[in-house]
């Protein structure tokens, strides 16, 4: 992948919210779950703050498919007033009781962070909820959702200029600004008339004897 | 001998090479040059009749920025001169052999034509655009009078020029040497008054403006030494003028050794005038007894007439007095009962005896033919006249320009975008030409493959008996001799080839030919009219003009609300070859007509006069134009104007078509709930089935407006339906992509969709580059304040940013301020794009590096070679999604482009060219080979030139081969479209703008046509020889074999 991972130093407050999202569900306050510092590279982390579990127990007291929910990470940036104002990253609800690691891909520009994304990891290769049957198990593990055991690892993401045609080199140019002539190459005998004045010489001094054996044999 | 057949070889050869031979020009292209909707609203732009020498021309300036010469005769393109955009025509002044425009802010520019062959004598720079003041209307506040040549003069060469700009500087030019001979500027600049009038006599010229006072505007008129432009005097005169830019009018009269200028206005219904004398001193005189709504100038004011009109009363022509003291009522039009016209449409003229014509226009309801009233100073009963207009196909009459030499004839502006020319006569009236210059201005377009031949012909056939059959194939035999005549020529000719008109002249019936060249293009304008036209020669097959619904009804004070279509999406509905439709077809004969018969969805929205906004659908046939939604009773299918289907009560935010059997057109509405058209048990049930995997990006405002804090933003959306609710589907945000503060939303650029072939690139060492195939990519444009732009490329699903590049904007017209004109297309795995370049300073374009337009192909791929992570079938949730290669190059561009597509093909096994449409007017195609990113910086290798990679060229080069427009002339291309024809090689090309060009393109040659050359009688004669030595043999064999059988014993 041609973006480049930089660190650039943060000049602004981040705020990292997360809360579970379904589209026929009651809707839910974001929570704290990160507090991200630059200066230092060490992110504060609360992600403690947010019962996860309480809320997916809400969303199944309503009775509402759960594979269709999403556990979403918003970002606050400095000087946003409202949550609308928020950037929003979803994964599915399903895939986070699998994933052992998840990525916070923050987006800058001139390290100015505008937006970001969200990924757990394993996640099924075709994105399906996995069958869960055994539905004591199941309610158990909708219920235990514990995101401080995820290995979360956060990258930042900047721009790439594309690349630039690579021209031929200029003609070099002498002071007048004439172009430098180049010196013109020596043709083949003038670069080897030293070897082959004596070849021919050679070729010269034994031609004679060969004639005359010829002549004798006719 | 020899030396022959190596020249025969050679010119074989690059007749290859050609990306186009002579003979298939026109053959298997078409190009309509187009000049765009005349300018009606201003007199100085409005079309004219004008007479050079011995021939007459109309000329317009369009809104398309276009000034064009007609032939009166015919209709045909005399010139014309494509303005830039940036310098919008202002207006244009004929005077005998030399046309004279003044374009730009506040008349930046002053061009002069020969008005004979369009020649561009001179172009002159008055100002800058930047210090241009800009007018509402953008016309007002410059203008250009040709100067009176004093009454001793024997030159006749061209005449002194008086040029208003900027509403307050008036300059004198020579006419011969184009210098200017004096200047005058307005001394108060402050005082708000601006001149958009001048008239020159041969001592003073009078600049008319207006001041605005607090309710209205106040007439105000300077008087300027005709030869020094000293001041001679400067009056306010007392007056109040609600509208001056439509109810001002200089006329003048020419009596002999004198010119009689004088300015009316309209003031509280009265006509109120002053002379124009140098003094400025005389009074204000009013025509007595009359009250009016408008005063129009009809472009006859020079001869002292203007026209007063009033609703529901007669319309009276008001002459200037010989003396030029006051202007008198002098003849009038009949007043028009309210129920029996709705619009009407003035015009003037004069014949070579000076004598003075007006004409009133309008469509009768009670006759519905269009009317003409012609008035004229020769005659004192008005003459009638009648031409059988026909609003249903052209909207209604918006201008009408009128010349009485040779014969009277009109030429009319509809509201369609059409240009009509009349010839005028009491007995039968006669339409000289017509032109459809809607067609300039397409908002939206789509190919639609024919059904074939066949199954129209065997549609009719069920139920018929066995004599009946019997009857029908003795009938058929008959053909039999001429049909194998003919197969036998075209098999012995080799004329099957591509170079062959697709439609027979004779051909009136609509079907498919054998490669499926032969399609229709329906194409909708902003001018509110859709037309299908044929892609074997460009002529309009049929068109259709859209009603208005409940706007164009009269609501109970008598008045039609009015408003405009603005189409945004065009959708085939029933493709020919479906599969649910096929299927059926065996089932029901309704539904074997159904697939012969394709139709198109028009998703438009209605902005009403009232400010309602709602989404109408438009639902035709193809083949027909017939409107086939249901209920719509037969008479009116195909009749009068087409009418829709109120969709939804409100804008609408997106619309996107169902890619399944059903096909169905999904439309949002602006709470985000999901409309379906047709909607249906069978279209809600596959939309419910497919909404599960529905994404789909939106642009959304977001922030505080009154902040002042509020961005566009990138929305990701799925659908949801909520039973508790609401009864349809209703889309939620799913992911959002904030753009960096300094950074605008500009587009969403759709991936081009088509057949994957090949899921990866097999390279000359064996091992295998595996596609990044992502259906679900986007593009994002972006402009910023800061002097970059922004392209991204967008997982629509989850969000993510697979590309993004920064690149930087560029100083736009004169250096006003930055711009980005960044084009993409992106397709498969590939991406185009390409911007310019002139960032040297800040090394975007490094010190080695030149200004230039640069066009950079990007491949993104799973991994290196052999490394994959099988994206075609992988959620946009997996992490692995995230992981694209990308292999870049950069190339130099010679040019600036308008438009980028690539061609498609049925199977997406030919390789894909880009088609781009230049800001020089051509379009270009160009080879995947040229812009593959793996082209080697260095000689090729073995391995490489197996995979046919070419050495990398910084450049790639202005080839006019590559021109697949060759000579034409293709202007102002604001969008290319492509569709597969049935050879999986040929790729068919539109491009549209102000011209229209289609053109069928190869991009890795015709690999599934014979060629040309190919020698169709030899291989005949050699299988016959074959044949004919086997027959003979045979015996000979037998007999043979037989001997041997006896020795065997």
């Amino acid at each position: 992948m041609r973006l480049s991972l930089i660190f650039v130093p943060a000049v602004h407050a981040l705020s990292i919210q997360h809360r579970i999202f379904h589209p026929c569900g009651p809707s839910f306050e974001y929570a704290q779950r990160a507090e991200l510092a630059f200066d230092t590279f060490e992110p504060t982390v609360y992600a403690t703050s947010l019962d996860l579990s309480s809320h997916v127990q809400r969303l199944r007291d309503a009775d509402l498919d759960l594979d269709k929910a999403y556990y979403q990470v918003a970002l606050q940036r400095d000087g946003d007033v409202s949550p609308t104002e928020w950037d929003v990253s979803s994964v599915k609800l399903c895939h986070l009781y699998h994933a052992t690691s998840d990525t916070i891909t923050l987006y800058a520009k001139d390290g100015h962070v505008h937006a970001l994304n969200y990924f757990v990891s394993p996640v099924p290769h075709n994105g399906a909820c996995l069958e869960r049957n055994n539905s004591k198990k199941r309610v158990e593990k909708d219920t235990n959702l514990q995101l401080e055991k995820l290995n979360t690892s956060i990258t930042l993401q900047s721009y790439s200029t594309p690349p630039l045609p690579e021209l031929r080199t200029p003609p070099a140019l002498t002071t007048e600004g004439e172009p430098v002539k180049p010196i013109p190459e020596k043709s083949f005998i003038q670069k080897y008339w030293i070897y082959i004045v004596p070849m021919v010489i050679a070729l010269l001094m034994s031609g004679g004897p060969e004639e005359s054996q010829g002549r004798a044999r006719s | 001998m020899q030396l022959c057949l190596l020249l025969h070889a050679i010119i074989l050869f690059t007749a290859q090479a050609w990306a186009l031979v002579e003979g298939d020009v026109g053959v298997v292209d078409w190009y309509k040059q187009l000049l765009g909707v005349p300018q009606v609203g201003a007199l100085d732009t409005a079309p004219k009749f004008h007479t050079v020498g011995n021939d007459s021309l109309v000329l317009t300036a369009t809104v398309k920025n276009v000034l064009a010469a007609l032939h009166p005769e015919n209709g045909s393109v005399a010139w014309r001169f494509v303005f830039d955009s940036e310098d919008r025509i202002n207006g244009f002044y004929k005077d005998g052999e030399v046309i004279t425009t003044l374009s730009g802010t506040g008349g930046a520019t002053l061009r002069s034509f020969e008005a004979s062959t369009g020649h561009l004598i001179s172009e002159r720079r008055l100002h800058s655009q930047a210090e241009g003041i800009s007018f509402h209307p953008q016309h007002s506040g410059s203008v250009v009078t040709y100067a009176v040549r004093d009454d001793g003069s024997t030159t006749d060469g061209p005449r002194d020029l008086l040029v208003l700009t900027n509403g307050h500087k008036v300059t004198r030019f020579d006419g011969a040497t184009g210098n200017a001979k004096w200047s005058w500027t307005s001394p108060d600049q402050t005082s708000l008054v601006i001149y958009n009038k001048v008239f020159s006599t041969s001592y003073a010229v009078y600049v008319i403006g207006v001041s605005k006072s607090i309710a209205s505007y106040t007439v105000h008129i300077t008087s300027l030494h005709s030869s020094t432009g000293e001041v001679l005097n400067d009056v306010e005169v007392p007056s109040s003028v609600a509208q001056p830019f439509h109810e001002m009018v200089l006329m003048s009269l020419h009596v002999p050794h004198q010119y009689r200028p004088r300015i009316a206005w309209l003031e509280d219904g009265q006509v109120k005038s002053k002379a124009l004398t140098p003094d400025l001193k005389n009074r204000v005189g009013s025509v007595k007894d009359l009250k009016v709504d408008r005063i129009i100038d009809v472009g006859v004011s020079d001869h002292g007439y203007l026209v007063g009109w009033k609703k529901g009363a007669p319309t009276h022509i008001l002459k200037m007095a010989e003396d030029g003291t006051l202007i008198k009522a002098w003849g009038q039009f009949e007043t028009i009962p309210s129920d029996e016209a709705n619009q009407i449409a003035f015009g003037g003229g004069v014949d070579k005896d000076g004598n003075v014509y007006v004409a009133r226009v309008y469509w009768s309801n009670k006759l519905e033919k269009a009317v003409v009233d012609l008035f004229s100073t020769v005659q004192i009963e008005t003459q009638q006249y009648y031409f059988p207009f026909d609003p249903s196909s052209y909207g209604s009459i918006h201008h009408v320009t009128l010349t009485v030499a040779p014969n009277p004839r009109v030429v009319i502006s509809t509201s369609t975008g059409t240009v009509q020319s009349w010839s005028l006569s009491t007995t039968d009236a006669e339409m000289l030409w017509n032109r459809e210059e809607g067609l300039s201005a397409i908002s939206a377009a789509e190919f639609v493959q024919l059904p074939e031949q066949q199954s129209v012909v065997a549609l009719g056939r069920e139920g018929e008996g066995f004599i009946g059959r019997l009857q029908r194939q003795l009938v058929q035999a008959q053909d039999l001799p001429h049909y194998l005549y003919h197969f036998f020529l075209r098999y012995t000719s080799g004329s099957s080839s591509m170079s062959r008109p697709v439609a027979p002249a004779n051909s009136s019936e609509l079907s498919r030919d054998p490669f499926g060249f032969r399609q229709l293009i329906i194409a909708a304008t902003d001018f509110g009219k859709v037309y299908a036209i044929d892609t074997s020669n460009g002529e309009i097959v049929w068109s259709r003009v859209f009603g208005l619904g409940w706007a164009e009804e009269k609501g109970p004070d008598g008045n039609v609300v009015g408003g405009r279509i603005d189409v945004d999406k065009v959708y085939v509905i029933k493709p020919l070859g479906s599969g649910g439709a096929k299927k059926k077809a065996k089932k029901t004969k309704k539904a074997a007509e159904e697939v012969t018969r394709p139709e198109v969805v028009l998703v438009t929205q209605r902005f009403a006069a009232n400010t309602l906004v709602d989404t109408v659908i438009f639902h035709i046939d193809v083949l027909t134009g017939a409107d086939v939604r249901e209920g719509v009773p037969e008479s009116q299918k195909s009749q009068g104007l087409l009418q829709g289907y109120d969709a939804i009560q409100g804008s609408l935010v997106q619309a996107f078509f169902l890619q399944n059997e059903t096909r169905a057109v999904v439309m949002l509405d602006e709470f985000l709930q999901v409309y379906l058209y047709p909607e249906n048990e069978e279209t809600k049930a596959a939309f419910a089935q497919a909404a599960p995997s529905l994404s789909f990006p939106l642009s959304v405002t977001t922030g505080d407006k009154e902040r002042g804090s509020s961005t566009r933003r990138v929305v990701g959306n799925s659908v949801e339906l909520n039973d508790a609710l609401s009864d349809r589907y209703v889309a939620y945000q799913t992911w959002t992509l904030s753009l960096p503060p300094d950074e605008k939303l500009q587009t969403l650029v759709p991936a081009t969709k088509g057949p994957v072939a090949s899921l990866g690139k097999v390279l000359g060492n064996r091992t295998t580059l595996y596609k990044y195939l992502n259906e679900k990519m986007f593009g994002a444009l972006t402009e910023s304040t800061t002097g970059t732009c922004g392209l991204y490329v967008v997982d629509a699903t989850k969000g993510t940013v697979i590309y993004r590049a920064s690149l930087p904007a560029f100083s736009g017209f004169e250096g006003s301020k930055k711009v980005c004109d960044v084009k993409m297309i992106l397709t498969e795995n590939w991406l185009v794009y390409h911007y310019y370049d002139d960032d040297v300073a800040s090394g975007t374009a490094g010190l080695e590096q030149a200004k230039g337009w640069r066009m950079v192909s990007v491949e993104m791929y799973e991994g290196l070679a052999d490394q994959k992570t099988e994206s075609p079938g992988m959620s946009s949730y997996n992490p692995d999604m995230r992981n694209v290669t990308v292999i870049e190059q950069s190339y130099v561009f010679p040019h600036g482009i308008s438009a980028i597509a690539t061609t498609s093909t049925t199977y997406g096994i030919t390789s894909k060219d880009i088609i781009v449409a230049t800001h020089n007017n051509k379009v270009y195609a160009i080879s995947r080979r040229l812009l593959d990113p793996r082209r080697p910086k260095r000689k090729p290798t073995a391995e490489e030139q197996e995979e046919m990679l070419i050495e990398y060229d910084p450049l790639i080069p202005d080839d006019p081969k590559r021109a697949i427009s060759h000579n034409y002339e293709v202007a102002n291309i604001q969008r290319i479209i492509t569709a597969p024809a049935l050879l999986e090689s040929t790729s068919l090309v539109f491009a549209y703008g102000l011209d229209l060009f289609l053109t069928r393109v190869s991009p890795s040659g015709t690999f599934d046509v014979l060629s040309e050359s190919f020698n169709k009688p030899q291989l005949v004669f050699t299988v016959m020889g074959l044949v004919l030595a086997i027959a003979f043999t045979r015996p000979m064999v037998k007999r043979k074999l037989l001997n041997q059988r006896w020795y065997q014993r």
